[in-house]
């Protein structure tokens, strides 16, 4: 009998069929692995195992059950639990009352020996007991009674998991689990994966690294288009394999980069001493000093949260500066607004793409030149010119290979990769001087990634100074010259990228000294 | 003394309306629902308690049928900004509007100027005062010989901080307005909790307008409220909605208007301008947290989340 099974399992969307006759197995008490691209169905998949989304035809079996669930409520009582790569906490809340958000314990008074009275009021102490007793039972590090939001990224994940495990949960799905943590908390988890699977769980994990499906998987489902490509036992496959099965040709994964002597080069861009608090007067970045020089690549690693959006928003102008200064070349940009940086040869490719990037509601063209209106090319007298922006958006389009399917369309119609793709168009084609930026594959699919990576590295030889921030250590090693680390809003160590090896930049993005 | 006396005891009489629409108005705020509706709702309370008052000859009878009726409200409130969810401001807006006409319309029809319903309710007579306390100076203007939902919403400061932060309702409320996301993954339903968080809302706005109109005055004139839901939010904001921070931030409001009435005996020909002083006093107030917020705000133009 096996935990999950899905029977021709279909999802669609209008004409749109993102689940295509999907028919998979999941075996009780293993570890599997579904691997696939961006849009490719995994997580449609996955939502309609947890109850979010109700499959269109097909059937799915629980334990042997044939169930159909409503809710993710549902999914729960059937034993099925789901920890979100977006962790669904309360920041204000401690990790215990998170735990037992929705089953709370309430008081009971003793009246005589057979009656109790139940009183409206939460016994606190009672659930901080309970909730430290199940983290002793899973080998958890955490404490019952802290605040969920001055909590490590690693451990809010930690309550997630034992947000289900407290609900008797006997199968659970981890849905991108790694993308936030550092290598040493990757470890760990991988570690309580191991735990969790000799105590009888199920474990579904969703990932595109493949170096982790390799460590713990027991089995790999590969997804592509919406269909089942591939599903193998893990130890007779490897990871090349299982690239080439997700994109559907040869990928390289670690891209090669020729050294390069940029000791004679001009300092391109320069900040000392930058310092700067967040609205609620914590200093979040303190006393940054670097310099980038033509055609070399800075990368910033460190874990999520560490000061590292803080200062690419310091230095994209959208938040100013309490100290310190920013230069580019032998000018002054600190503190100045992301239109004048852009205009003084700045290219600035932001964090979060929907957020500062694109303006998802707005077609294609009008997000391609967003940023550069300004420009003589698209502008003229204040009125801008349509034709030529059609003409640079299509050059662009194919420039840059962005699948589009409709070129008048909208930004909301591309996928993560491809909306990205437009960023990257219009920043790295602006002829910047200066490149800033941030988490360049953050949800790309791999096909993406290296052509982005590509991107960069072609920018590197062209002279152009970058600064490359990205909690995807890979990424961060395998494209910088220097690497720098953050941990609490200050530099704690720099090593040469080529000398970089992972456990000791790891051990810097936990604050720990190499000493 | 008997200055200061007045004064104090002003301060709570004033403060009470205030007291209990921020109280109720909390709720909602901290379910991330904004409810300017409170105006409306307290209007609805004064109105509703004369009239009925008047119709049934009895006061809490009355007051109890004008706590039903801002209950309707909130639910029309609810059933338009949560259920149908259109905008919380132009639904407020309108519960607001429309209840000042309503009440202005049935005044006319019943072609009188107010409401007037002292021959049903002695207002000296609603007083209490309370033993041993009476005798202490300066604390017997603060706790004694005020009306039966004063003191109830002195008593209500306490009993909503334990129900925000001692409760599963008060936890499901934060958590709403927190992240509704949460919130619905443990099977909570959000949008009643936020239901809850309005009719509890709206039931206390009652309340206070029936202890505006009918408790303290036995009287009902258009536009009584005169702006104090407003106020009411000005202070769940400048409190954070925490409850006891923002009670006392009503109660700074009423010290203003217990200022401005006292004072204004004294200015002779200009009295009139003290009547500004509690309006004025918001502005400033909510002037000085926002400057105070914003001295920590390093991010331009727009809050990134």
């Amino acid at each position: 009998m096996y935990a999950i099974e899905a029977v021709n399992l279909t999802k669609k969307y209008g004409d749109f069929v993102a689940n295509d006759n999907i028919n998979l197995t999941i075996g009780k008490g293993e570890i599997t692995a579904i691997v696939g691209e961006n849009g490719a169905g995994k997580t449609t998949l996955m939502n309609m195992f947890f109850g979010l989304q109700r499959p269109t035809s097909g059937e799915l079996l629980v334990n042997g059950k044939k169930v159909s669930f409503g809710s993710s409520l549902d999914a729960i009582n059937c034993g099925l639990g789901m920890v979100h790569q977006h962790f669904k906490l309360v920041p204000s809340l401690t990790v215990f009352e998170n735990i037992l958000l929705g089953v709370e314990k309430n008081k009971k008074i003793n009246i005589s020996q057979k009656i109790k009275l139940k009183t409206p009021i939460i016994n606190k102490n009672f659930e901080k007991k309970e909730v430290q007793k199940i983290i002793e039972d899973y080998k958890f590090e955490l404490k019952a009674d802290d605040i969920v939001e001055n909590i490590s990224i690693g451990a809010k994940q930690r309550v997630e998991i034992l947000k289900m495990l407290y609900r008797n949960v006997d199968i659970l799905i981890f849905d991108e689990p790694t993308a936030v943590l550092t290598p040493q908390e990757v470890d760990e988890l991988l570690l309580s994966f191991k735990e969790l699977k000799n105590q009888g769980k199920t474990i579904i994990l969703i990932t595109h690294k493949l170096r982790e499906v390799m460590e713990v998987s027991d089995k790999v489902i590969v997804i592509k288009r919406g269909k089942v490509v591939g599903s193998k036992a893990t130890k007779d496959t490897s990871s090349a394999e299982i690239a080439k099965m997700m994109v559907g040709r040869e990928v390289i994964l670690n891209v090669s980069k020729e050294d390069k002597d940029v000791s004679g080069n001009k300092v391109a861009y320069s900040v000392s001493k930058l310092s700067t608090r967040d609205n609620f007067g914590k200093k979040v970045i303190e006393d940054i000093s670097f310099e980038i020089k033509e055609g070399e690549i800075l990368g910033v690693a460190g874990v999520e949260g560490n000061g590292q959006s803080e200062l690419v928003r310091v230095l994209s102008g959208l938040m100013e500066s309490t100290e310190g200064s920013v230069r580019l070349y032998d000018k002054d940009i600190t503190n100045k607004w992301p239109s004048s940086l852009r205009s003084a040869g700045i290219g600035i490719v932001p964090e979060d793409r929907y957020a500062q990037g694109l303006c998802k509601d707005m077609t294609i063209f009008e997000n391609i030149i967003a940023g550069y209106h300004g420009n003589k090319k698209v502008c003229r007298n204040g009125i801008l010119l349509k034709n030529e922006i059609e003409n640079t958006s299509n050059k662009l389009i194919e420039k840059y290979d962005i699948r589009v399917a409709e070129k008048n369309g909208n930004v909301s119609q591309l996928s993560g990769g491809n909306a990205q793709k437009i960023i990257v168009a219009r920043e790295f084609d602006s002829d910047p001087k200066v490149l800033i930026v941030s988490q360049p594959t953050r949800g790309v699919d791999i096909g993406s990634i290296e052509f982005i990576h590509n991107k960069i590295l072609e920018l590197r030889s062209e002279n152009k100074a970058i600064l490359l921030v990205s909690s995807e250590l890979s990424e961060i090693m395998n494209l910088s010259d220097r690497i720098i680390v953050m941990y609490k809003g200050r530099i704690v160590g720099e090593v040469e990228g080529r000398k970089a090896d992972s456990t000791e930049i790891g051990l810097l993005m936990a604050g720990l000294s190499l000493e | 003394m008997s200055l200061l006396n007045n004064i104090l005891y002003d301060m709570i009489y004033h403060s009470a309306p205030l007291i209990l629409a921020v109280l109720g108005g909390l709720f909602a705020h901290k379910a991330n629902v904004l409810n300017i509706g409170l105006e409306g709702m307290m209007l609805m309370g004064a109105f509703s308690s004369t009239l009925f008052v008047l119709i049934t000859g009895n006061l809490w009878l009355g007051i109890l049928i004008s706590v039903l009726c801002t209950l309707v409200l909130g639910l029309i409130f609810s059933f338009f900004g949560i259920t149908m969810k259109s905008n919380f401001i132009i639904t407020g807006f309108g519960i607001n509007i429309f209840v000042a006409a309503l009440s202005s319309f049935v005044l006319k029809y019943m072609e009188m100027a107010n409401i007037n319903v002292s021959s049903i309710v002695n207002t000296a007579g609603l007083k209490i005062s309370i033993p041993v306390i009476k005798d202490i100076p300066i604390l017997n203007s603060l706790l004694s010989g005020h009306t039966a939902i004063t003191y109830l919403s002195i008593i209500l400061i306490a009993v909503v901080t334990v129900i925000m932060y001692n409760t599963k309702f008060g936890v499901y409320v934060r958590v709403v307005g927190e992240n509704e996301e949460a919130a619905r993954s443990v099977g909570i339903n959000s949008a009643a909790i936020k239901y809850i968080a309005v009719l509890i809302g709206a039931a206390l706005c009652g309340l206070a307008g029936a202890n505006l109109a009918v408790e303290r005055m036995a009287l009902f004139t258009n536009n009584m409220t005169a702006g104090r839901g407003f106020i009411a939010i000005a202070a769940i904001y400048c409190g954070q909605a925490k409850p006891i921070k923002s009670a006392m931030y009503a109660i700074l409001f009423g010290l203003a208007k217990s200022l401005a009435i006292n004072l204004a005996l004294f200015a002779g020909p200009a009295s009139g301008l003290f009547e500004i002083v509690p309006y004025l006093m918001i502005v400033i107030v909510l002037f000085a947290v926002s400057a105070i917020e914003k001295r920590r705000t390093n991010i331009r133009g727009f809050k990134l989340e």
